[in-house]
């Protein structure tokens, strides 16, 4: 077990490494390239970007510690979400960008959150933040889309509900950002909303 | 004065500018914040509003970005617009450690008063309070009673028809 424990954090390490000299300093912008990315998960596999080539690929900033995020996994459009659209081939993966010390950093806390929630995809740890920097990822939970062509096409807010659990739609009519930019890319469509301002809690970086 | 004597005292201050009758559950606080809500003296049948302030304590900050909502209870009397109200502040106090952020914001929850019995106005108000650290989203309970006052002195329809 210490060995694992061991490996997983030497492998982080070099991750860390790896995306100090791989990733942008600012945002990428929406209709771009998405950012590469290497990042291991809760048992320490190693999740690559560039192995998702030709799929669409969902990210979602999460942080098990942030009520926005737990409301939306229990009560709002997060419930399901996701398993619903990997039944349609989406990769789905989310990114912990917590630093040491904060709110929603370590293993166990994300693996108990992935039970509670019954999430069915990978939680990546990017505890050096540099990927949430790199996505100007700002919030939790925050959403990315990347089609098949590796372009980030959506960055904003789960929903258009700002209280996470769906019931304050901004418009009277609740909006689901993701599934509606997944819908426009299914149908070879532009995607109606490709930003949006994102709420929740703030991503807890190093700084 | 420590922010929470001034937050008990602007109570006080507001409890008897508008005459409330003071209920044990028209306030509630925890250590990152405390919500107030006060009545005004309101005249049978007639039209009023219930004032909510919501104060951040201990290095939190009111989050505006939260869609506040005040959710009636079966407990009051008066009767409300809908079965859920959005809330927009009415005027915001800035940190004193950081005026980019609001620490006191005042909502106001429209009502009309009974055409007879005790006013109350009761339910549930969702708001949220973040620091540097961490959020929190609240729904706290309130209920608070309106002295009732004669026809023609309140506010709204009853005051309007004494006019005629």
């Amino acid at each position: 077990m210490w060995e694992l424990a061991g490996y997983q954090r030497h492998m982080r390490s070099l991750l860390l490494l790896a995306g100090l000299v791989s990733l942008p300093a600012v945002a990428a912008e929406v209709g771009q390239p998405a950012p590469g990315f290497q990042l291991p998960d809760l048992d320490g596999k190693v999740v690559k970007l560039s192995d998702l080539k030709g799929q669409v690929v969902v990210l979602e900033w999460f942080n098990p510690g942030c009520p926005f995020v737990k409301a939306s996994h229990t009560r709002g459009t997060l419930v399901g979400d996701a398993s619903r659209h990997m039944k349609t081939g989406v990769v789905w993966l989310a990114v912990n960008s917590s630093a040491p010390g904060k709110q929603g950093y370590g293993v166990e806390v994300n693996r108990a959150a992935t039970k509670q929630f019954g999430m069915g995809y990978p939680v990546l740890l990017d505890e050096s933040g540099q990927v949430g920097h790199a996505y100007g990822a700002t919030n939790t939970p925050g959403m990315m889309v990347i089609d098949r062509d590796g372009r980030l096409v959506y960055r904003g807010a789960i929903d258009n509900s700002p209280d996470g659990e769906g019931e304050a739609p901004q418009g009277g009519t609740l909006v689901d950002y993701v599934s509606s930019a997944l819908a426009d890319l299914a149908a070879g469509r532009p995607v109606r909303y490709p930003e949006t301002k994102q709420y929740g809690c703030t991503v807890k970086y190093r700084s | 004065m420590s922010g929470r004597g001034g937050f008990l005292a602007l109570v006080a201050l507001l409890a008897a500018s508008t005459g409330a009758a003071s209920d044990p559950r028209d306030r509630a606080e925890a250590a990152e914040w405390a919500v107030a809500m006060s009545v005004p003296p309101v005249a049978p049948g007639a039209t009023s509003k219930a004032r909510l302030e919501v104060t951040s304590r201990a290095g939190y900050h009111v989050n505006l970005d939260y869609p506040m909502s005040f959710r009636p209870s079966a407990e009051g009397t008066v009767a409300l617009p809908q079965s859920r109200i959005g809330l927009r502040p009415i005027s915001t106090s800035p940190c004193a450690a950081g005026p980019k952020e609001s620490c006191a914001v005042s909502l106001e929850v429209p009502f009309t008063a009974p055409q007879e019995g005790e006013s109350r106005v009761a339910g549930a108000l969702a708001f949220s309070v973040c620091s540097a650290e961490r959020c929190l989203i609240e729904k706290v309970s309130l209920l608070a009673r309106a002295p009732l006052v004669p026809p023609g002195e309140g506010e709204g329809p009853a005051a309007a028809s004494s006019e005629r």
